[in-house]
C-alpha cells in the first residue's frame, strides 16, 4: 500500500488538502496544470465578505507548501492515466520534462471551476464592446488600476449564466450575488465619483457576515440595488444604455453606463468529464464531480480512495473549498496509513 | 382590498394549453426589460403570468397587454430564462376574451399592430389560431 496521496489542482482547495496531509504526516504528489498555485483565488484582488488583501492571502498559503518537504509540486502536469484501486493506484504523469509513472494510496480531485464566457449572450454586447467585461476581467482591471475613472456609471449585472435554463445553467453559481457588492464597493473606492448600479433577481448572501457585507454596499456605498434581470446591452456613440424593468415598480428602465459588468456562471472545470472517465468516476448533468452522498460524505467520489474537494464538485466560495480540502485530506489519510 | 388566492382561475386553461405550470416564472422580468413594444402595454409579460397566478382574471383579459403582445414578435419567448411560451400564453388568453365576449383593446396600437390586424395577407402569417 502507498501512503501517498495525489493531489490534482493546485488552487485553493488542492493547497489546504496537501497542507493538512503533510501536518498529519502524510506524502503528496501536488500537480498543477498551469505554471503557477494559486488557482482562481490567485487571479483575485480583494476577498469578501471581509476585504481581504488576495494575492496576499494566496501567497502565504502557496509558500506554506512549497517549503513542506513532503510535498511535491508539480506545475504544468496533468494526468494522463489511472489504474488500480484504494491503497493502490498506478498512476501516469505528464509533466514538461516527459512521462513519469507513480504509485499512490489515494487521490483528491480539486480541479477548481472555469467562469463561463458569457458569448451567447449577444444581447448583452459581450465581445462586441470592450466596454462589457466579466466579473473576472474587472479583477483584473481593478488590479492593474485600471477602473474607469472621474463622473462615471457602472451596472452589474447578475445571473449571466446561472438560473437561465434558456442560455445557462439552471443551477445558481452562489457566489455571483456577494462578489459584485465586493465589485461594487471595490469600484467606489477606486472612484469615489462612480456611481453603481445591481440588477439583480434575489440577493442571495448565504454565508456569515455576506448580508451585512451586501446592506454596506447599500447603506455605506450608496450602491442602488434594482430588482430586475438585464435584458438588453446597447451601445451606441462610445455609451452603453442598458434595458430592464424595474420588477418592483412594474417600469422599464434604462441606465446609461460607460462600464457593464457581468457576473457569468461558475462552471465545471475545462475537461472533468475527460478526467472523471480517467479515474473512472462519476460527474453530474453539468460535468461537476458528484459525490456519493451530498450531506454527510460531500468528498467521497464514487470510487473508494478517490476523494473531492472545492469547487470541482459545485459553486462554492473560498471558505467552503479550504473546508473541504481539509475533511479530503483526513478520509485520504485514513486510506494512505 | 386583499386578494383571495385560489387555484381555479383562468390559469388552468393556459396551463393546459401550454402543457406547462406557471409556476415555473421566476419573475425575473427579462421579458419585460427587453420588450420593443414595452410602452404600449399595460402589464409586461411577467406581471400577466403573475396576475393569473394571483387569479386575477378579469384585469388580465381587459388589459391591452394580451391583444398586443406575441404577435409576430417572438423577444421575450426567446429570451425568457425559464422557456415560458409566452406567444401561446397571449393565444390563448385571446382566445378566452374573445369567448367571455371581452372587446378587443387597441387603444393605441403601433403600426406594426395595425397592419397585422387589418391586412389579412399578414394576418395569417402573424398569427396561428
Amino acid at each position: 500500500m502507498s501512503k501517498k496521496t495525489l493531489v490534482i489542482g493546485g488552487g485553493i482547495a488542492g493547497i489546504t488538502a496537501a497542507q493538512k496531509i503533510a501536518q498529519n504526516g502524510g506524502d503528496v504528489i501536488l500537480i498543477e496544470k498551469e505554471d503557477a498555485l494559486g488557482g482562481n483565488f490567485a487571479k483575485l484582488t480583494y476577498t469578501f465578505p471581509v476585504l481581504g488583501d488576495a494575492k496576499a492571502l494566496v501567497s502565504q498559503e502557496v509558500q506554506k507548501v512549497q517549503t513542506t518537504p513532503s510535498i511535491e509540486i508539480l506545475t504544468n502536469t496533468t494526468l494522463t492515466a489511472c489504474q488500480g484501486s484504494v491503497g493502490d493506484f498506478s498512476v501516469e504523469l505528464k509533466t514538461l520534462s516527459g512521462t513519469r509513472q507513480e504509485i499512490v494510496g489515494a487521490i483528491i480531485v480539486a480541479a477548481g471551476f472555469h467562469y463561463m464566457e458569457p458569448t451567447a449572450y449577444t444581447e448583452y454586447s459581450y465581445g462586441r464592446s470592450p466596454k462589457v467585461v466579466t466579473s473576472l476581467e474587472f479583477e483584473k482591471m481593478a488590479a492593474e488600476n485600471r477602473l474607469p475613472q472621474g463622473n462615471v456609471r457602472v451596472v452589474f449585472v447578475h445571473c449571466v449564466g446561472s438560473r437561465d435554463k434558456a442560455k445557462g445553467y439552471v443551477y445558481c453559481s452562489k457566489i455571483c450575488c456577494s462578489y459584485s457588492a465586493k465589485h461594487a464597493i471595490m469600484m467606489k473606492k477606486a472612484n469615489p465619483q462612480s456611481k453603481s448600479y445591481v440588477f439583480y433577481i434575489d440577493i442571495r448572501a448565504l454565508g456569515k457576515g455576506y448580508e451585512e457585507f451586501i446592506r454596506s454596499a447599500m447603506e455605506e456605498h450608496n450602491v442602488r440595488y434594482i430588482r430586475g434581470r438585464v435584458a438588453k446591452v446597447l451601445e451606441s456613440e462610445g455609451k452603453l444604455l442598458v434595458r430592464a424593468e424595474d420588477s418592483l415598480m412594474g417600469n422599464p428602465v434604462e441606465v446609461e453606463a460607460d462600464l457593464v459588468v457581468l457576473a457569468s456562471a461558475m462552471e465545471p472545470p475545462v475537461g472533468s468529464r475527460d478526467l472523471a472517465a480517467m479515474l473512472g468516476i462519476a460527474t453530474d448533468e453539468y460535468g461537476f464531480f458528484q459525490d456519493v452522498e451530498s450531506n454527510v460524505r460531500p468528498c467521497h467520489s464514487s470510487k473508494p480512495g478517490i476523494f473531492l474537494a472545492g469547487s470541482c464538485t459545485q459553486p462554492m466560495e473560498i471558505a467552503s473549498a479550504v473546508a473541504m480540502g481539509g475533511l479530503s485530506a483526513s478520509e485520504a489519510l485514513a486510506v494512505t496509513r | 382590498m386583499r386578494l383571495r388566492i385560489h387555484e381555479n382561475g383562468i390559469r388552468t386553461i393556459v396551463e393546459e394549453s401550454i402543457q406547462k405550470s406557471l409556476t415555473a416564472c421566476l419573475q425575473c422580468s427579462k421579458c419585460g426589460g427587453g420588450c420593443a413594444h414595452v410602452d404600449e402595454f399595460d402589464l409586461s409579460p411577467r406581471q400577466v403570468i403573475e396576475y393569473l397566478l394571483d387569479c386575477l382574471d378579469e384585469q388580465v383579459l381587459d388589459s391591452r397587454t394580451i391583444w398586443l403582445c406575441g404577435k409576430n414578435c417572438t423577444e421575450c419567448e426567446v429570451i425568457c430564462p425559464v422557456g415560458l411560451p409566452l406567444n401561446g400564453i397571449m393565444v390563448t388568453l385571446r382566445e378566452e376574451a374573445t369567448r367571455r365576449g371581452v372587446e378587443p383593446k387597441y387603444e393605441q396600437p403601433s403600426l406594426i399592430y395595425h397592419k397585422f390586424e387589418h391586412c389579412s395577407k399578414h394576418r395569417r402569417e402573424g398569427e396561428e389560431g
